[in-house]
């Protein structure tokens, strides 16, 4: 599928990038899971279910927030795969990553302001008890990492030769 | 619809390039209105284009053409002559 | 001292920042409109400058002059007819080689061409060179640098425009397609040359030209010309699609010539539109992306839009509560309180809803995705006999129909554009769920999210089987070629998602508005008259058209309450549920409403499922029908709408009843 050939030292190192999206991509994967289990578990056993590990890390019942957390996670890997056998375009990967991990993260930061307007404003009995708290989830806290790495590798996905040039 | 004015051994059409792959246009044989169309975006004999990748779901074909990208259906790269560089 | 005027157009290919150049030109002086007679939006705006009253009118962005489609039309046809003192065509510095190719079309028409050449931080980023004096001197065109993003070059560019008028020296130029075309071009030219009566207007050369390219706009404009039947003569005698070819030809190869003395390019390199478009045209991983994106745009139209839809309503509802309490007669209170007020509540309620969804959309194209959303879905949507371009329309459809219909406007082709508007209203809105869960809950139980989940389904199989329904008889032919260019990734700039949101929006509540405002005062008046009756009820003019309807009604299992409520979900489909609750003499209170409907021996497992198909298919609302007026511009296409609807609705209504009492339930 891929028809780069393997660069011998041409390009700028991909280990930095490829450290980043390991730890990155894991954390998310792992949180996707949580999150996912928690979503599947509620349907399965009930609304009372408890799933060890998701209060503290509020990780919310979302099937759907789940799967994009895996997405996420999936697309950081992906580049790790291509990196590691040499691809330097890889690195777009980890770019692509951070840039839909930012997305989210501003998502659910609108969605949850909007909860704050119910919630304080218009005073909505089914957001009742409602805090800013009630809303925190991997898919926001998580997007920290991609944040600094957005702001200091601003130059780092800029535009370099093709191969062999 | 054999490209017989051509004998041209590398003669093929545009739908068969591979990834990566790069030739030149021959003849643009599709009609109707596509046909004004592929020549507004520059689909002209002569040019050299590149099959860059296909869609996700196999069609359509994302194509680099005089520096840009242009996207068209398999139906219509069936018709369009090529010969492979 | 009298301001001197001077009217710009501004053209140039799609993609290249013509809008922000707009925006950057003009700043909040636009006016908004359409094209006379057709849908297209028209934008024009006025800079004051050095003494001088400027008029820019923003043309329809379009890769050539050709009569592809109705943009290319428009734009020549401004050119020629109205003749504005420059062109100004927006060039993308980093794309230059196509972009030259309307140019060679406009030097054609004769008009004085000033070229704008935008992005060249994007062209000189990837180590592109443009020299801009050798440029100018090849074109004989003046060309100005700008990058309108960040508002650079623009007092250049209007110095230059002020310049190019005071000297008003007409810069020629002509392409050559060599001599076998320019034998038939010269014949043609003075052929029409002998026609007095002709309008002089449209240059002689490029007349013939494009009547030798096969262009049957031109073709028709001729039509009537005493010297018609020589000029067909001749073109009868030529094999057109081998000039059409040979034209095109020569005009790249103009181009190509002079390509590359003002151009040398960088090697390739791996751009960052590269990188990211590596990824989100992925196999594996871009259709993922793709719904995980359409789903984010979802949550915020919809998830976000909802504390301002209920501000509105609850400012609607408390107007409309003070102006009733307040007014005598009591007629007149009902009138302005339940009448106008609750129908401008019912418009405006939609306004947070198409204010985000236009946001996005402009997000979504100035960034370069929507045309990667088309590439990724159009296998699918061809299959169905559509375009890629109609997935975002039919997904937004889930949310409302109101903004999906709208946003079918991304779609070039008319044919692919109506089908697209007359199928939407088949995907179940949000709007229609209140009523599934009260009838499949009633009726259901457990089963109640299966049956719901049905309903989203067939929604969506009606919907494929009228689109392919559709193409088989009244909008025949295949769905348009899929040719488009995937433009590079760009920042999309807030300033024109903002300006597009607002324009649309109001466009929404200025021409929708008024349809859905009286949609919802003839629903009042009819539950209101003859005057004294209780509002809604047996007695008022709605409860007699419910009795006058229920032989229609009979075989799909409707008595004449359901026809009433039906009548009044016409105003918006949730409204069925709370009419029922009013004829059930429940309320608001949704457990009575469910417990008194499982008491009425009138309406059984059976009926509920129909009438829940019958609610997702029949007549869309009328704010879905006012937009369909607007985006149709045709009453014939809006009343097949509401026609199609009420007839699919009633035969698949007919078939569950019918069939579902022969199997014995």
């Amino acid at each position: 599928m891929d028809i780069e050939s393997e660069n011998k030292g041409v390009n700028p190192d991909t280990r930095i990038p490829m450290t980043f999206s390991i730890v990155t991509g894991f954390l998310y994967i792992l949180s996707g899971l949580l999150q996912l289990s928690a979503g599947i578990g509620k349907i399965v056993m009930g609304p009372d279910t408890y799933i060890p590990l998701t209060g503290p890390l509020f990780v919310p019942a979302d099937i759907i927030g789940a799967f994009v957390l895996l997405l996420i996670g999936t697309v950081f890997i992906y580049g790790v795969m291509e990196m590691r056998s040499g691809i330097y375009e890889g690195v777009s990967y980890a770019y692509v990553g951070i840039l839909i991990a930012l997305i989210f993260a501003g998502i659910y930061i609108l969605v949850s302001t909007g909860n704050m307007l119910e919630a304080y404003l218009l005073k909505n009995e089914e957001f009742l008890g409602w805090t800013p708290l009630s809303d925190l989830r991997p898919g926001i806290y998580l997007a920290i990492l991609p944040l600094i790495a957005f702001i200091k590798w601003k130059d780092m996905f800029d535009p370099v030769p093709k191969d062999g040039q | 619809m054999t490209g017989n004015d051509f004998p041209d051994i590398h003669e093929t059409t545009l739908d068969t390039l591979k990834p990566g792959e790069k030739a030149k246009i021959t003849k643009v044989r599709v009609k109707g209105s596509a046909r004004r169309k592929l020549f507004d975006m520059g689909m002209v004999a002569g040019s050299e284009i590149e099959l860059v990748r296909n869609a996700p779901l196999g069609d359509p074909m994302d194509y680099r053409i005089k520096g840009y990208h242009l996207s068209i259906r398999k139906e219509e790269a069936r018709q369009i002559f090529i010969h492979k560089l | 001292m009298e301001n001197r005027e001077i009217k710009i157009a501004l053209t140039g290919n799609p993609n290249v920042g013509k809008t922000t150049l707009f925006n950057a030109l003009t700043g909040s002086k636009q006016h908004v409109g359409n094209w006379p007679g057709v849908t297209v939006e028209k934008k024009s705006g006025r800079v004051s400058y050095n003494g001088y009253d400027i008029e820019v009118i923003d043309l329809p962005g379009t890769y050539s002059l050709t009569a592809y489609s109705m943009d290319e039309i428009i734009a020549r046809d401004f050119i020629i007819e109205e003749k504005p003192d420059i062109v100004i065509q927006v060039v993308d510095a980093s794309n230059l080689e196509r972009n030259l190719y309307l140019t060679t079309q406009l030097m054609e028409l004769g008009s004085e061409i000033l070229i704008v050449l935008n992005m060249c931080d994007i062209a000189e980023e990837r180590g592109d060179r443009i020299y801009i004096d050798k440029m100018e001197e090849l074109l004989a065109t003046p060309v100005i640098k700008t990058v309108a993003t960040r508002k650079k070059g623009i007092c250049e560019l209007l110095d230059k425009v002020i310049e190019e008028k005071e000297i008003e020296q007409y810069h020629g130029h002509e392409i050559g397609y060599g001599n076998e075309i320019e034998e038939k071009v010269l014949e043609i030219e003075k052929i029409l040359s002998d026609d007095e009566t002709r309008d002089k207007r449209y240059p002689l050369r490029w007349m013939s030209v494009r009547l030798l390219e096969g262009d049957t706009n031109v073709r028709r404009k001729i039509a009537g010309s005493p010297v018609y039947d020589r000029v067909t003569e001749i073109l009868d005698s030529i094999d057109q699609d081998e000039y059409e070819a040979e034209i095109a030809d020569k005009r790249y190869l103009a181009i190509n010539t002079i390509f590359p003395q003002m151009c040398t390019r960088a090697n390739d390199t791996l751009t960052k539109s590269d990188m990211i478009d590596r990824v989100l045209t992925n196999k594996y991983l871009g259709i993922p992306i793709f719904l995980a994106l359409m789903w984010g745009a979802f949550e915020l139209t919809f998830a976000f839009a909802t504390p301002f839809m209920d501000m509105i309503d609850l400012s609607a509802s408390w107007v409309s509560e003070y102006v009733s309490s307040s007014l005598e007669p009591s007629w007149l209170a009902s009138l302005v309180g339940d009448g106008i007020i609750g129908g401008v509540g019912a418009v405006l309620v939609f306004v947070p809803n198409i204010f985000i969804l236009f946001f996005l959309l402009s997000l979504l194209e100035g960034s370069g995705y929507l045309a990667r959303a088309a590439f990724i879905m159009d296998k699918l949507m061809y299959k169905i006999g559509m375009h890629g371009k109609s997935f975002i329309p039919m997904l937004m459809g889930f949310g409302c129909n109101v903004p999906a219909i709208m946003a079918a406007r991304s779609i070039e082709d008319e044919k692919d554009r109506l089908i697209t508007i007359l199928i939407v209203p088949f995907v179940s809105c949000g709007a229609r769920l209140p009523i599934y869960v009260l009838f499949a809950g009633t009726f259901f139980g457990r089963q109640a999210g299966t049956v719901i989940f049905a309903m989203y389904i067939l929604g969506i199989v009606i919907a494929v089987i009228s689109a392919k329904l559709l193409r088989a008889t009244v909008v025949k032919g295949k769905p348009a070629p899929f040719i488009m260019e995937l433009p590079p990734y760009r920042v999309p700039t807030m300033k024109t998602s903002l300006i597009h949101m607002w324009d649309n929006g109001f466009m929404y509540i200025k021409k929708a508005g008024t349809i859905i405002l009286v949609g919802v005062i003839v629903i009042w008046a009819l539950a209101s008259f003859p005057w004294g009756v209780t509002y809604g009820s047996e007695n008022s003019y709605v409860g007699s058209l419910g009795h006058a309807v229920e032989p229609f009604m009979k075989p799909l299992g409707f008595d004449w309450k359901i026809s009433v409520a039906l009548i009044f979900g016409l105003v918006a489909k949730e409204v069925v549920v709370a009419s029922m609750g009013v004829l059930y003499g429940a309320g608001d209170n949704s457990e009575a409403l469910s417990e008194r409907i499982m008491a009425d021996p009138g309406i059984t497992a059976l009926n509920s499922l129909s009438l829940m198909a019958f609610s997702l298919l029949y007549m869309p609302c009328v704010a879905t029908v006012g937009v369909i007026k607007k985006e149709t511009g045709s009453w014939k296409w809006t009343l097949f709408a509401i026609i199609y609807g009420i007839a699919v609705a009633w035969i698949t209504a007919f078939v569950i009843y019918q069939g579902g009492s022969l199997l014995g339930y």
